[in-house]
């Protein structure tokens, strides 16, 4: 079927890429005997025609010996899209061919080669004498390199177009093999990139560790010379974390400007947003191009993330919908991770208030549960509990006294000795605390801390008078922190210990009243500073602290 | 007989997994790789169905769909557009140049086989039900 002429340039793309192929169909075409000469589509020469035999190399002196009429067989071809034959002037064969590409015509190829037609004796007389050769030199050379009859011609030229189109399916399967590798090779990474930020997100994780992993992570991937991530308040303008990965001359507040700049569109949009040719109100010369989204909760937008200056290239949709979908996962993360944040708020909120409510009904002990509470979470650290455990004693520490409230005003407010039957009923309190507490599941743990801060080591203490190994290490570590605050504090019936004294006891009961290990622990932290630390903080969980205004 | 499908884009990797997809389905599939060859196919090989890229050598996607609907023997092939451009087709200008869906790469090819069938009304589907359940 005859196809529509092609315009030069698409012959020169037709032809672009098949260097390799025509190197190996010559190759193969030497050794048949055939010098392969290409011709592009226009009709003119690709390149010098390259002789495969001796005879040739002297009768062609650097050209083809028939130019012309190779020329007028191109021509032919091209005309008739059809194979076409004609002999040389010194008799040899001259076979071309079309060679597609695409079901373009792009070229002919021409296959010369010496026939044994030309070893007649008559023959080789004749064209001797009009060459002006050597009769005696010439016979040897034709003889080594005739090594096809004329009528082969067909064959071979059927033969050279296999060898052709084989060729360029191997080199078509070999582009398209490494255009699909480079590919796959990309999906795997943004497919990995997906998998490692969705399996890093951690309730528990700040924001500003998960942003900075989604960050760096962006930045290998996307191929761009920075990645930013901005999170704001309900404000744009209230930034409150800018996380960076890559270099890129911007400040972080220039960073906020810009997203400022750029959120309204973005939110907009709903999506990634290319913006190739950048360029904002506020001159950014380090920003060539970019790619944004903006990070978005059921409330609202509270930030952005952005990818900028692509190396190499332009932003494309590929890009942005990697973002994109990073984005929408970074947005779930940080909404979870504020909810947590604020039902964690919430709750220590009303953890605290209940705690200054039994330190409001007994003044001297104004602010002992926060600090009980803070000494417990320094000696679980140093012991190296994990966080979890950590927070757990820490609200042991905070709730050891809840069951107060069920005692007496009276018998908490008392100045001097208790009776047997008031301290009767001051003993009750760790077991009332427990109670108190027991219908709270996600309290369960801190209990045991608290129903028995009062019980010894040597089994002496309250209310069960459990011993040595029976006495968990979170009622041991409340225990010692509610002596050491008590000790160190004013009390109704006595002013606070000195410090050296306060050291003589603790070490006299360790083993009897408290765990030697702990104790060690505390005594060698600097007693004098850890206490000022632990006071300066009274106040600022519950800054309108209620035991201050009645003292 | 089969539906013809005629798939045109200029990276390998886009011809042969979009082919892929619909010869599993039971198209049959001829590729061009420039904006020109898929225009001569369009004329010589009448295709049911066109699918394109939008940035091509020598004729942009756009422009080849323009071009269609411009020539009587072509006009009605309907066209889906692949895009890895940073934005959307103006509407105006996807109705002028009879553009019926647009995909932006990295795009589902089981989303755009669903699109052709679509188009195609489900006739000459004969592996359809194959390819969907794989």
């Amino acid at each position: 079927m005859p196809m529509t002429k092609m315009t030069t340039e698409a012959t020169r793309r037709g032809l672009e890429g098949l260097e390799k192929v025509f190197e190996r169909v010559r190759a193969d075409a030497g050794e048949l005997g055939l010098a392969l000469w290409l011709w592009d589509a226009q009709g003119e020469p690709l390149d010098a025609f390259q002789p495969t035999c001796e005879f040739c190399r002297v009768v062609s002196r650097g050209d083809h010996c028939d130019r012309s009429v190779v020329a007028d067989l191109v021509a032919r071809v091209i005309q008739s899209e059809e194979r076409a034959q004609a002999r040389g002037a010194y008799g040899c064969c001259l076979a071309a061919l079309p060679v597609w590409h695409r079901r373009r015509l792009i070229g002919v190829a021409v296959a010369s080669f010496c026939v044994r037609e030309m070893l007649d004796e008559e023959a080789m007389a004749r064209m001797c004498d009009r060459a002006g050769l050597d009769r005696q030199a010439t016979e040897p050379l034709l003889r080594a390199c005739c090594r096809h009859d004329l009528d082969e011609a067909e064959y071979l030229m059927t033969v050279l177009d296999r060898l052709l189109q084989n060729e360029q399916a191997v080199q078509v399967a070999q582009d398209e093999l490494a255009s699909l590798s480079a590919n796959l090779t990309v999906t795997y990474e943004e497919l990995s990139v997906l998998y490692t930020i969705s399996s890093s997100m951690k309730l528990t994780q700040q924001p500003q560790d998960f942003l900075k992993r989604v960050c760096d992570e962006l930045l290998e991937v996307m191929n761009v010379e920075a990645v930013l991530a901005v999170s704001h308040a309900e404000r744009p303008a209230d930034v409150d974390l800018v996380v960076r990965a890559g270099t890129i001359d911007l400040d972080d507040a220039t960073a906020a400007s810009l997203v400022k700049d750029l959120l309204p569109r973005v939110v907009q949009a709903g999506r990634a947003v290319v913006d190739n040719r950048f360029a904002p109100a506020s001159a950014l010369p380090a920003v060539r191009n970019l790619v944004s989204s903006a990070l978005v909760t059921e409330q609202g937008p509270i930030g952005m993330l952005l990818a900028v200056n692509k190396k190499g290239r332009e932003f494309d949709s590929a890009d942005a919908k990697l973002l994109g979908s990073i984005v929408n996962q970074s947005s779930v993360f940080l909404a979870n991770h504020r909810l947590y944040a604020d039902l964690q708020d919430l709750l220590m909120g009303v953890l605290h208030a209940l705690t200054a409510t039994i330190d409001a009904k007994d003044p001297y002990t104004c602010g002992h549960s926060q600090r009980v509470a803070r000494v417990s979470r320094c000696l679980a650290e140093k012991i190296g509990f994990a966080p979890a455990k950590v927070q757990q004693i820490y609200l042991a520490g905070l709730l050891h006294d809840i069951g107060k409230i069920g005692i007496p005003e009276k018998t908490l407010r008392k100045e001097g000795r208790l009776t047997d039957e008031e301290y009767k009923d001051m003993k009750r309190h760790p077991v009332l605390g427990a109670k108190i507490l027991g219908g709270i599941r996600q309290l369960e743990k801190e209990i045991t801390g608290i129903m028995h801060h009062h019980e010894r080591l040597d089994g002496k203490g309250y209310p069960y008078g459990l011993k040595g190994d029976e006495l968990p290490m979170e009622a041991r570590i409340v225990g010692l922190a509610d002596s050491f605050d008590a000790m160190t504090s004013d009390r109704t019936y006595r002013k606070a210990l000195s410090l050296e004294t306060v050291v003589k006891e603790i070490r006299d009961h360790a083993g009897t009243q408290f765990d030697p290990k702990l104790v060690d622990i505390l005594l060698s932290m600097d007693l004098e500073s850890f206490l000022q630390e632990i006071r300066q903080e009274d106040g600022k969980v519950f800054p309108f602290s209620l035991d201050k205004n009645r003292r | 007989m089969n539906k013809r499908v005629l798939v045109a884009d200029d990276e390998a990797y886009i011809l042969h997994v979009v082919s892929m997809k619909l010869k599993n389905a039971g198209f049959d599939v001829i590729t061009a790789v420039d904006g020109e060859e898929a225009l001569e196919l369009c004329t010589s090989e009448q295709p049911d169905l066109l699918i394109t890229d939008y940035q091509m050598p020598y004729m942009s996607g756009l422009e080849l769909c323009k071009q269609l609907r411009s020539r009587d023997e072509t006009r009605s092939i309907p066209a889906v557009m692949l895009t890895a451009r940073g934005f959307d087709i103006e509407p105006a200008e996807m109705m002028e140049a009879g553009i019926a869906a647009v995909f932006a790469k990295p795009f589902s090819p089981r989303e755009v086989l669903a699109a052709v069938c679509d188009l195609l009304n489900g006739q000459g589907v004969e592996g359809g039900e194959r390819a969907a359940s794989s």
